[in-house]
């Protein structure tokens, strides 16, 4: 039992010729992965033995039933963003996703829209703003999966403020188990259509995403239907300028500024309230010029000009909030509220965000997620998360944040990630303020090994500070041992993914390897 | 440069898809929102510009030997440089030379491709593209009265191209052209059967060499003409005579246009009167050699530098290249110059418009996959409601009108002279 060219024969009648390939010009495409790959200063990781790209949900069922009776594993992605993507074994081939790139269905009236795989998170967004609504544009870029973030991984951004994150959006899917059963989740289970993602069809959310997603674990997900929520501004968001320098315009009833707080007790408290009145669409910890200084400029020589000048200093304890009104009235309830919730936690609105151009860029991306890319990536070639994650409380946010502010002073001395000056982490509030999520991240240089090795070390010791902490769900944590020890800390949930596993894969069809082994 | 100096740039690459997708900013639809022909026909992660890339460090680190396979993805690529403008807006990185050098090297180990064998036996022997004789170059030209720069003197000396000069059906246009540049009192030449290729073409499928001789011939040629400008309606030279030849830092420092820049100019200097109405509603495919890969190249030698700890910069700062200052404004600023002309715009313009699919020897070689990459851009003409789709480039349109041939549609294909023609 295992991968053999028959076992490449019987893909090849599913998908056809066209659409399977073990050539190593392809295949290596697939072993490649340099998020968080880099850090081990490499780039190709274990190869795929074929890589098959099925058209349809039948043909995704018959490939797992292929997987289930010869013994081999499979692994499914869209984008395959991140070392996470890699295959566990020699026995484990990769579903890419491309084929199923479809929006379905846009049912503007019950705020849903349904799609296959490939569909991003931009397309999504374009189409719902064309009938006045939104979707949670994503913290890893508008160029990624919708669906994968809703079924499979976590996905936080700017706009969980007022849409929450991955798994609050997820209302049915349609899921090929990994003994090859295709269920519908939600109401559409029950063929009453895609409006209720826990009733009267089986209640199986929480149960397949688990604390963060199964990444790629728990077999394939065909189709999505995602929560859209209301978007009060203009169908299409005006975009100027010529590349890099896009930028929108300063539209009525829509308010951006960045606000400063004297300490991480009152940042936290800010969110909250402002979390709490619901009058944020997005909101996010302005990390220091090394992010948001990114994304006003057009490469890293502007940057470090300007940064060298002091023009695009960020304050540590600080976040940008962008308010979106329907009309005049709740424009000016929203002003009002936020006047009064800054007078109460002594925060202040910054100058520099109030500059015109930096206005124009950065809530361009706060509604459209259209230059992540520009802040990881840009500025020393990635960055990565220091270990320090977690979705908790707002105050364990701030508690969050203020360790970690420790941590990340302390290597700084060593020189081995980008000194932007300040604390280049990201939070938000979510669930009306009844969660919040930190995450710390710099860049590090993907190149210079005094860099990602001594990154490496400070990742380790930050896991320490978080599994020791611990905050509850930090996502992003992948692999059987991280699971276990985080699972320990918090609730022992990594026990009952490995139920889960063991009752939906008892042949351990899909790759595990991010995920948890059944045992 | 060669494929070890993007080292760094493939190392750099995240995978983070950008490259498939028009800029992310920009995407304001979801089916017109892919960038890249290849990765959007084929599917599998080589076929995109990241995938290249990875191709591309694979070889240096000795994982991957060529195969067919291995030919066949580097050469299913249009070389629009479509991949650039989404990477670029956001990194500072290169992105397409990297496919180009890979071609290159492919080519100077001799891994040739068998279907552009015929290309370049053609371009060897008869000095074009089209596998035509050389002495028939000149025969566009019959009749019309021009005088021939190897003969006589003249200000402006226009290049008819391989396309332009062998494709009988797209004679009318360039024909046109001539007359529209004398008929304004432009004085104006051509070379005949003693025009050659401009060698941009093979130098997309990695033949440095044989673009090294071309650009030379096309050097003496000029030297000894004395002409002032090149006008030419080919993108594809035009990018060869604007860009590439000063890539290649060895072509002297003559103004080149291409000839909706010089219409325009005509147009706006009053010595070119569009005055018939032509009611049609019309759009726009930015050829991408006009567009992006038209961008005036900036020459840069210099080194990364480490500042803030780990941030890299470049000294001095790099001229990158994002396509943005392609010719965009100008054939639109001709276009609606033409009375009763309604300019319907797709919604992937200018530096993020989609590839027609003829470029990078694909029309050539992979036939099939020019045409598929057409439909793609007329289904998204047809959405404008426009009943014409304008171009600025022979190849754009024969592969337009093969695709149109194809599909049996109903949508009419103009080269922008031809507009201008029926409006004079």
């Amino acid at each position: 039992m295992g991968y053999t060219k028959d076992v490449y024969r019987e893909l090849e009648d599913i998908v056809g010729p066209e659409n399977i390939s073990d050539d190593q010009a392809v295949l290596d495409g697939y072993a490649f992965q340099a998020l968080d790959g880099a850090l081990h200063g490499k780039r190709f990781f274990r190869s795929p033995p074929a890589v098959v790209l099925p058209g349809s949900t039948k043909e995704v069922q018959a490939i797992m039933k292929v997987c289930n009776r010869r013994g081999i594993r499979e692994k499914a992605f869209s984008t395959g963003y991140g070392l996470h993507n890699i295959v566990g074994d020699d026995n484990t081939i990769i579903l890419d996703m491309r084929r199923m790139n479809r929006i379905l269905d846009l049912d503007a009236k019950n705020m849903i829209i349904v799609t296959e795989p490939y569909v991003s998170f931009a397309q999504v967004q374009a189409e719902a703003m064309k009938v006045g609504l939104t979707c949670n544009a994503l913290g890893a870029g508008s160029q990624v999966s919708y669906l994968a973030s809703l079924t499979s991984l976590h996905g936080n951004n700017p706009q969980a403020v007022s849409q929450g994150t991955s798994a609050r959006n997820l209302i049915g899917a349609e899921w090929v188990t990994p003994t090859g059963e295709i269920i519908g989740i939600g109401s559409w289970g029950q063929g009453a259509g895609w409006f209720c993602a826990d009733t009267p069809g089986p209640g199986l959310r929480g149960l397949l995403r688990g604390a963060c997603g199964h990444a790629g674990g728990l077999g394939v997900f065909t189709k999505v239907a995602g929560h859209l929520h209301p978007w009060a501004g203009p169908s299409e968001v005006p975009v100027h300028g010529k590349s890099p320098y896009y930028e929108t315009e300063l539209m009525p009833f829509i308010v951006y500024h960045l606000l400063d707080f004297p300490t991480w007790e009152l940042f936290a408290e800010a969110m909250r309230k402002i979390g709490t009145a619901g009058i944020a669409f997005a909101l996010h910890k302005s990390g220091g010029p090394g992010t948001h200084g990114q994304c006003v400029t057009g490469n890293n020589n502007e940057y470090y000009e300007l940064r060298s000048k002091g023009e695009l200093d960020v304050p540590r304890k600080s976040f940008c909030v962008v308010m979106v009104g329907a009309n005049a009235e709740e424009h000016a309830w929203q002003v009002k509220t936020l006047d009064k919730i800054l007078e109460e936690t002594r925060g202040s609105i910054v100058a520099t965000g109030e500059d015109e151009m930096w206005k124009k860029r950065d809530l361009l991306t706060m509604i459209k997620a259209c230059f992540i890319p520009r802040l990881a990536f840009r500025s020393t070639g990635t960055f990565a998360v220091d270990g320090m994650v977690g979705m908790d409380t707002n105050a364990a946010m701030g508690l969050g944040l203020d360790v970690d502010e420790k941590h990340r002073d302390k290597w700084n001395e060593q020189g081995i990630f980008m000194d932007d000056g300040t604390l280049n982490s990201w939070s938000i509030t979510y669930e009306g303020s009844h969660l919040a999520l930190f995450e710390c991240g710099y860049g590090y240089n993907t190149i210079r090994e005094e860099s990602y090795t001594g990154y490496l070390k400070m990742i380790d010791e930050g896991l320490e500070h978080c599994f020791n902490t611990p905050f509850s769900n930090s996502w992003g944590i992948f692999g059987k041992d991280r699971v276990t020890r985080i699972g320990e800390a918090c609730c022992g949930y990594h026990l009952w993914m490995k139920k889960i596993k063991k009752a939906f894969d008892p042949n351990t069809a899909a790759d595990p390897s991010n995920y948890i082994e059944a045992d | 440069m060669a494929l070890e100096d993007y080292r760094n740039d493939m190392l750099r690459c995240m995978r983070c898809s950008e490259c498939k997708w028009i800029p992310l900013a920009k995407i304001s639809d979801w089916r017109f929102a892919h960038q890249c022909p290849s990765i959007s026909r084929y599917n599998f992660h080589a076929y995109s510009s990241g995938g290249r890339l990875i191709m591309g460090l694979s070889v240096l680190e000795g994982r991957m030997d060529y195969t067919d396979n291995f030919l066949d993805i580097l050469y299913k690529c249009t070389m629009c440089g479509a991949c650039e403008v989404s990477c670029k807006c956001n990194k500072d990185m290169e992105n397409m030379p990297i496919t180009q050098e890979l071609r290159i090297k492919a080519v100077e180990d001799g891994e040739l491709l068998p279907q552009q064998m015929m290309v370049i036996d053609s371009l060897r022997k008869e000095d074009n593209t089209m596998m035509a004789k050389r002495a028939d170059r000149g025969n566009w030209a019959e009749g019309l009265k021009v005088k021939n720069i190897t003969e006589e003197k003249a200000e402006v000396y226009f290049h008819a191209g391989c396309r332009y000069s062998f494709d009988e059906e797209l004679w009318p246009e360039v024909r046109a052209a001539v007359n529209i540049l004398a008929g304004a009192g432009v004085d104006v030449g051509i070379a005949g059967k003693d025009e050659t290729c401009c060698g941009c073409r093979v130098y997309e499928m990695g033949y440095l060499g044989e673009t090294t001789k071309y650009m030379e011939n096309n050097e003496d040629l000029l030297k000894n003409a004395g002409v002032k400008t090149i006008v030419t309606s080919c993108s594809d030279c035009y990018q060869g005579f604007k860009v590439l030849y000063r890539k290649l830092d060895k072509f002297p420092d003559i103004e080149v246009l291409h000839i909706t820049e010089y219409i325009d100019r005509l147009i706006k200097e009053g010595k070119l009167k569009l005055s018939k109405q032509v009611p049609m509603k019309v759009t726009y495919h930015d050829p991408c050699h006009l567009g992006r890969l038209a961008e005036p190249y900036v020459p840069w030698e210099g080194e990364e530098k480490i500042v803030f700890k780990q941030m890299y910069i470049y000294d001095p700062p790099k001229p990158w290249r994002k396509g943005t200052h392609g010719v965009y404004e100008i054939p639109r600023d001709v276009i609606r110059a033409v009375p009763g002309v309604e300019l319907k715009e797709m919604t992937r313009i200018k530096e993020y418009a989609w590839c027609c699919g003829a470029g990078g020897g694909v029309i050539d070689s992979y036939p099939d996959f020019a045409v598929w990459t057409a439909q793609e851009r007329i289904e998204e003409a047809k959405s404008t409601g426009a009943e014409a789709l304008v171009t600025a480039c022979p190849w754009c349109k024969r592969n337009f009108l093969n695709a149109l041939k194809e599909s049996g549609d109903e949508l009419k294909v103009l080269d922008i002279v031809e507009l201008i023609e029926q409006s004079i």
